[in-house]
């Protein structure tokens, strides 16, 4: 987490908000990443999204070998909602964060889709395989949701994560017409116990 | 003795929002002890106005309550013919009777929620996560442009042989495709834990929302380079304020959606993708349908539901109607089944080939 805390205060010095994150298998650090989503106009490009992309590009863009399923996450503040539902399509074995966001929250804050799941959004497959794989080993987005949850813990450094927020909040957001990532400081302090 | 109902009634500040609607204004009035609510609740229930709040605390004074008495229809002009309980609440406890407009119905949105809030509080109600068909009411012109996009959108789909695509629109003037994105996870399907396949050569996240945002982000800084300053990512430009009285600042105090045109030129470029809309085959997940919040889309429409997975009224979740989150787009929806669909990406593709 205390790297993580470090990636996050690389997203402040670069007037982004500040969070950060990094992804550790098999009691090792394989990835790190922070909020880039003003330098790279894409508000999707949350510390997760660049953690994970920075996992496959040391991969060959091969998911397999990435191993996600013996991943852990460990984030500066709760994932948001899109954010949760990425790390339940990757199949992470679990997540641990810093200070709670009550305005975007994925992991119980708004919704808990670490416990609901999220499925890819193709074609529901028929409803005959719907209860289990079928013989093209393809398994019905139902089942793969609720396969792909995962335990979330939060309250990890969780005073250290508000206090960057509150730097970046403080100094404002010149990119954005609101705050557009997580929340008011003193919020967080509150849901971040 | 109480003293005269005050009259004209007082009109909406924006009347636009309760246009269309029944629109009945109501005679409202001080009164002081809080617990006579209960009473006037009870004597004098307001059985067509259950979405608005029966009280409104007055800001800026002594932090009076304001009390809905009755619909307007129900009293006459002069005062004269209330319903006996209002009357006699109106005596017992020396009220002013006035005329206030309320929204006449419920809201159907965030942003409708937050304009006609201003004007009477509204009890919030969470939308049926159940709905199957359009959770807003398009005027015809709008639908034609919609059928026309999806039948883009649903090329797009066809063309990449991908069973979901997006498509993001910059509906001013003729209207323009500003981004596309295929699905591009292929095979992938993520059961986890070693109890199914991992598998695939695609991006186990570029589902075709996230593909068509990450296009439109190029677009922007292609059309839009970054300068100096923000390429050494020290871009110390302070917020820029739209004066007051535009009709940008009025939008933003509002809570109101700019259109892209009016972003840019407050901003000076785009903004992420502010006043455009999204059109997906599918309904979106709940990754997706975030990542369309993030990026400030105006509207999303999707052709077919996505029951079990799909977070916009499909499925658990209607992502739309978080009230926390810090943008709300509207959603419209074709109702397709998954089957009809597919049969439209394919039979085209059948058709073609
Ligand atoms: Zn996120
Ligand atoms: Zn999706």
């Amino acid at each position: 987490m205390r790297v993580a805390l470090e990636e996050a205060e690389g997203a402040l010095a670069r007037w982004e908000v500040p969070v950060g994150c990094v992804v550790v298998r098999d009691g090792e650090v394989v990835a790190s990443g922070s909020n880039r989503t003003n330098e790279k106009r894409n508000g999707t490009r949350h510390a997760e999204f660049e953690a994970v992309d920075e996992l496959l590009a040391r991969h060959g863009g091969d998911a397999v070998a990435a191993g996600f399923d013996r991943c852990s996450l460990y984030v500066t503040v709760e994932p948001c909602i899109m954010c949760a539902g990425a790390l339940s399509l990757l199949g992470f074995e679990r997540v641990t964060y810093g200070c709670g966001n009550d305005k975007f929250g994925g992991n119980g804050s708004i919704l808990s889709i670490h416990d609901d799941g999220c499925a890819p959004c193709v074609e529901e497959p028929a409803s005959s395989s719907k209860s289990h794989a079928g013989s093209d080993g393809k398994v019905s987005n139902d089942d793969a949701r609720a396969a792909n949850t995962y335990p979330s813990v939060g309250g990890l450094f969780a005073e250290e994560a508000i206090a960057l927020l509150q730097d970046f909040y403080v100094r404002g957001n010149p990119k954005a017409p609101k705050p557009h990532r997580p929340l008011a400081p003193e919020s967080a302090a509150r849901a971040g116990g | 003795m109480q003293s005269p109902p005050s009259y004209p009634p007082r009109h909406p500040p924006k009347p636009e929002p309760t246009a269309d609607t029944a629109a009945p204004s109501n005679s409202s009035s001080r009164i002081h002890p809080r617990r006579q609510l209960k009473e006037v609740s009870a004597k004098a229930p307001l059985s067509a106005l259950t979405h608005v709040k029966r009280v409104q605390r007055r800001d800026g004074d002594d932090g009076s309550l304001r009390v809905l008495l009755c619909e307007c229809s129900d009293a006459s002009p002069d005062g004269g013919a209330w319903p006996a309980p209002v009357r006699d609440l109106v005596d017992r406890f020396a009220l002013a009777p006035e005329r206030t407009a309320v929204p006449g119905r419920a809201p159907r949105t965030r942003e409708q929620w937050e304009e006609w809030n201003a004007l009477w509080p509204i009890a919030w109600q969470k939308p049926n996560s159940h709905l199957a068909v359009p959770l807003e009411t398009p005027c015809a012109t709008d639908v034609t442009e919609m059928k026309r996009w999806m039948r883009s959108c649903i090329d797009v789909a066809r063309e990449g042989g991908a069973t979901n695509a997006a498509i993001v629109v910059d509906p001013s003037g003729p209207g323009t495709v500003i981004a596309r994105g295929l699905d591009e996870t292929r095979a992938w399907r993520c059961v986890g834990r070693g109890n199914g396949h991992l598998g695939g050569n695609g991006h186990p996240l570029r589902h075709c929302a996230l593909v068509a945002i990450d296009d439109a982000a190029r677009r922007d800084a292609e059309t839009y380079p970054a300068g100096e300053d923000e390429k050494n990512g020290l871009s110390s430009a302070p917020e820029p304020t739209p004066p007051d009285r535009s009709e940008v600042g009025e939008k933003r105090r509002r809570g109101e959606t700019l259109s892209a045109s009016e972003m840019t030129e407050t901003l000076g470029r785009p903004y992420l993708c502010t006043g455009y809309d999204a059109y997906l085959v599918r309904e979106p997940c709940v990754m997706c349908a975030m990542a369309l919040t993030h990026s400030r889309v105006r509207r999303v429409i999707f052709g077919a539901g996505s029951p079990g997975n799909g977070a916009l009224g499909g499925g658990k979740h209607s992502l739309h109607g978080q009230r926390t989150l810090n943008h709300h787009y509207q959603v419209y929806t074709f109702g397709l089944s998954g089957e009809e669909m597919d049969n439209l990406v394919r039979g085209h593709r059948q058709t073609q080939s």
